[in-house]
């Protein structure tokens, strides 16, 4: 994803926070103003702001019995054309192994080189 | 390739179920035993579902990376069933009736999705006869996941193939097109083993760069750092 508008109007803070959540995937608000080393209250104000410029989602949950929310980084839209060299989409798609010395690759590599 | 926008859907006359004439423990679901038959007494089945006629998922399905990663998963026959995705449940026979297609080919897409996180089904049983259908409904809200996942995959891939390049010399047969490493080339006398040809020094510095550019742009799509 490339980095918005939005994104760049952030403080440190919230950058920081922004940064944790998409690095853990998910980590409950309890314990993410923690992890950052600033206040609930401050955290909760980043959370606020991330939120609102939809960055991040929020979900209600319990944990360590207190009620929370449970924080996730926004769904991304991302560009799924970066799979594809040429025609060829990338060759591990419906593979369980990923092997970087097939020949399928090396055709999907010479396809991304010389398309 | 089926457009999924303009494919009419058209009600079906009566709703099909698939049964099975009796439940054996489904293990394996895919070797379980289908008999098709009307069904007359399931009163709690949902009567056939208007909403087939919508088509669900329409802005996923007109991208062409998205109907390029179906049709890797379920294959040319599969297409038709992967491409036209109901908003709401169905039955096997509904959609191999729908889409005029053998059940076999139906049920064989239908698994592929399953097993890829595509859709999900629940058995209903008819108490008289004990046969159960299977409903099924698709859950493609998951494709951009599954493709996210790819995305980080392909990313491993071309890291460790770019370290590869790099670090080996290459040689090439200029008749066969056949690649050695260096170490293959001296064992075979820089000859090539298939024709005889004297192999040819290669220089790969236009993979390795079409390599580094396709992996900067997956690191900044994805937030990963080098």
């Amino acid at each position: 994803m490339s980095v918005t508008a939005d994104e760049d109007d952030l403080s440190d803070d919230e950058r920081a926070g922004l940064a944790l959540i998409r690095e853990t995937g998910g980590v409950h608000q309890s314990d993410f103003w923690k992890e950052l080393d600033v206040s609930s209250r401050t955290g909760s104000r980043i959370v606020e702001s991330l939120a609102e410029k939809e960055l991040i989602q929020r979900e209600e949950a319990v944990y360590n019995g207190h009620n929370t929310y449970y924080l996730t980084p926004a769904t991304k839209d991302l560009d799924f054309s970066l799979l594809m060299a040429g025609d060829m989409l990338s060759p591990f798609v419906a593979d369980e192994e990923v092997e970087s010395n097939s020949d399928a690759f090396s055709q999907w590599i010479m396809t991304l080189a010389y398309q | 390739m089926v457009s999924a926008t303009t494919r009419q859907v058209s009600r079906l006359p009566q709703p099909c179920r698939c049964v099975l004439v009796k439940s054996p423990p489904v293990a394996s679901l895919v070797s379980v035993q289908w008999r098709s038959v009307r069904t007359t007494g399931a009163e709690d089945l949902p009567e056939t579902p208007a909403h087939m006629q919508l088509m669900a998922f329409e802005e996923l399905l007109n991208d062409p990376v998205i109907q390029k990663y179906l049709h890797e998963l379920v294959g040319p026959t599969g297409m038709p069933v992967a491409a036209a995705p109901p908003d709401g449940e169905v039955t096997d026979e509904e959609l191999a009736e729908e889409l005029s297609l053998e059940l076999n080919d139906v049920r064989r897409a239908l698994f592929i999705l399953y097993e890829n996180d595509l859709a999900s089904y629940r058995r209903l049983r008819d108490e008289d006869s004990g046969w159960l259908t299977y409903l099924w409904t698709f859950h493609y809200e998951n494709v951009p996941e599954q493709l996210e996942e790819e995305m980080y995959r392909l990313l491993d891939a071309l890291d460790e193939r770019r370290e590869y390049e790099a670090t080996h010399e290459f040689y090439l047969c200029p008749e066969e097109s056949i690649r050695f490493e260096f170490e293959e080339a001296i064992e075979f006398q820089f000859e090539c083993p298939q024709c005889g040809s004297e192999l040819e020094p290669m220089n790969n510095d236009v993979l390795v760069e079409a390599m580094d550019e396709r992996i900067d742009d997956l690191r900044s799509e994805l937030n990963v750092d080098a």
